[in-house]
């Protein structure tokens, strides 16, 4: 508007040399009039504009103010919330930290104390060494107690800690999957074969046996009670491998999509992941598998059912010894005198194969003489006598007695004057070798080098 | 590892037996000598290695509880892998041999106790 007062005015002037020489006088005094009244009234309005102007433009900066007041408000409150959920993740995570501090402490507990029973059950065996019935509640004791100590492992596993029990010896393949066939209730079922002559190194024994258990249990579970779980192992270029065949249904593709990426260890499921039905088997495979570098694959399997396979890295295989010191465990007081005192094994194997003789003798029976001596005597005319362990035999002991004749320990220089500490089973033994070698003396041409063998005399075979 | 003479081993005893405790044939006693019978056969490829360690510690003849000393085992789980060898053939039950002496087969306990003394007067 006052730029149109403005147009309006120049208008008027322009066009007053045009009209004044011609119009009437009134005209021109009008087109002056309105040269005046035309500026003056843009400046009133353009003064009234900018008045308005301003008062919006002060409302905003009002507004602005306001505005970047409760900004810095907002701003605020979401760093007092950042810090109150850092904190509260804080005390979240110390607090699972603690209660899986506490699951470890516990579950170790309860897996030593299965491990108790166990060695009492192998120590009731030994204590009644020929009874079968006893053997028989053993083993089913053993046999509880070894799934108990497998699941009270499993939960230090879904921790993230590593297995309580360690061995120190290399186990062979064969027996790693038959370790862990007798942590699952039916290890009857367990199929091995295959055995390329590799061990396991002895710090991976116990989570690779913990593995196989956790995949045999879960074949065994997802399979008809009356089939076969068939474990092959194999030997490949870059390690082993150990297949795990169920005769079960399978699994629909998504689950089974699920079950690969958790056994393989790619979706890590930790204790406090497991929900309300706790399935921790593959859990535990897939945090072993992270730990061991294993490769775990699960698969449909060509018998209908499901299909593991561990892949074990070379750098955790030797090459299995083929005569190895322990089978199973035993209870023997020979451990500690070989260790302590390093006798010769064959010494000590004697006093094993004695004591183990006593043992098996039931109270006030008195062993068989006749079955004792020959079977101590090499053929070689060696006869291996059994050497008491006692005190006084144990002083001096020249290896040059060994051969030849029966020989007793040499006297002591001083008498000894402590009650004589052997049994009368032990002097039966004793007195039989003392026979047996002279039975063995005149039978000295017997072609058989092996050792421990026997000089056999006239007997008939009976298969 | 190992306190008191125990030794813990992976494998269980009930693994190695199918679970069985009492052997296939009850005519076996801590005394009963064994053999190997060397006849070139093969043990079947299912064997596990405690078959074969025991009969080859079987080669010369052993008697069951001496067998079971070397393995370190307990007898009566040694005896229950060791008839099913015998039932396989693989494994040969010798009698028990007799000596000859003169009148008795048996050494009386009071001859042994009377021996013993003596050799400890020695």
């Amino acid at each position: 508007m006052p730029w149109l007062c403005v147009a309006g005015m120049v208008l008027c002037v322009a066009a007053f040399p045009v009209v004044g020489a011609s119009a009437p006088p009134w005209g021109v005094w009008a087109l002056g009039a309105a040269a005046v009244a035309l500026p003056v009234s843009a400046a009133v309005l353009l003064a009234r504009t900018a008045r308005r102007e301003d008062a919006a433009f002060q409302a905003l900066a009002v507004e602005r103010d306001d505005l970047v007041a409760r900004l810095h408000e907002t701003a605020q409150a979401l760093q007092d919330t950042t810090a109150a959920l850092t904190a509260e993740q804080e005390a979240r995570a110390n607090q699972r930290g603690a209660v899986e501090t506490a699951v470890v402490a516990l579950s170790r507990k309860v897996q030593s104390s299965a491990h108790r029973i166990q060695e009492e059950a192998a120590r009731m065996v030994q204590r009644h060494t020929s009874d079968p019935d006893v053997l028989q509640s053993s083993m089913r004791i053993d046999h509880a107690a070894a799934q108990h100590a497998r699941q009270a492992q499993s939960l230090v596993a879904l921790c993230g800690r590593r297995p309580g029990q360690t061995w120190e010896d290399d186990l062979p393949l064969p027996d790693v999957v038959k370790a862990a066939a007798g942590r699952i209730t039916a290890f009857q079922r367990v199929d091995v074969s295959g055995d390329p002559g590799l061990a396991i190194v002895g710090r991976a024994v116990e989570p690779l046996v913990h593995v196989v258990a956790e995949l045999l249990a879960n074949a065994t579970q997802c399979s008809p009670p009356n089939t076969q779980v068939l474990v092959v192992i194999r030997q490949v270029q870059r390690g082993a491998v150990i297949e795990i065949d169920d005769c079960g249904v399978g699994m629909d593709p998504r689950e089974l999509g699920r079950v690969r990426a958790v056994a393989s260890g790619e979706r890590a499921v930790g204790i406090a992941d497991l929900g309300e039905v706790p399935q921790t088997g593959l859990a535990v495979v897939g945090t072993y598998a992270r730990f061991l570098d294993l490769r775990v694959d699960i698969t449909e399997s060509v018998y209908g059912g499901l299909r593991a396979v561990v892949m074990v890295p070379g750098a955790l295989t030797e090459v299995a010894e083929t005569a190895p010191e322990v089978l199973a465990p035993s209870v023997d007081d020979a451990w500690e005198t070989r260790d302590a005192d390093d006798v010769p094994p064959g010494d000590a194997l004697q006093g094993v194969a004695e004591r183990a003789l006593r043992n098996t003798t039931p109270s006030g029976e008195r062993p068989s003489v006749q079955g004792r001596p020959s079977s101590l005597a090499t053929p070689a005319g060696a006869p291996l006598l059994p050497q008491r362990r006692s005190r006084r035999a144990t002083t001096a002991h020249p290896p040059t007695v060994e051969r030849g004749l029966p020989q007793m320990a040499p006297r002591p220089a001083t008498p000894d004057t402590s009650p004589p500490d052997q049994t009368a089973q032990e002097a039966g033994a004793w007195i039989g070798a003392f026979f047996a070698a002279t039975a063995a003396a005149a039978s000295q041409d017997d072609p058989d080098t092996h050792e421990p063998s026997v000089a056999t005399d006239g007997t008939s075979e009976d298969r | 590892m190992h306190s008191d003479g125990y030794r813990d081993h992976p494998v269980r005893s009930y693994v190695l037996t199918g679970g069985r405790a009492h052997p296939t044939r009850n005519t076996l006693r801590p005394e009963t000598l064994l053999r190997a019978v060397d006849d070139g056969r093969e043990l079947p490829g299912t064997a596990g290695r405690h078959e074969r360690t025991l009969l080859q510690t079987c080669r010369g003849t052993l008697a069951l509880a001496e067998l079971a000393a070397y393995l370190h085992l307990p007898v009566s789980l040694v005896a229950v892998i060791v008839s099913d060898l015998v039932d396989g053939g693989y494994l040969a039950v010798r009698s028990t041999p007799v000596h000859d002496l003169p009148g008795t087969d048996l050494l009386g306990t009071d001859l042994l106790e009377e021996v013993l003394d003596g050799l400890r007067g020695l």
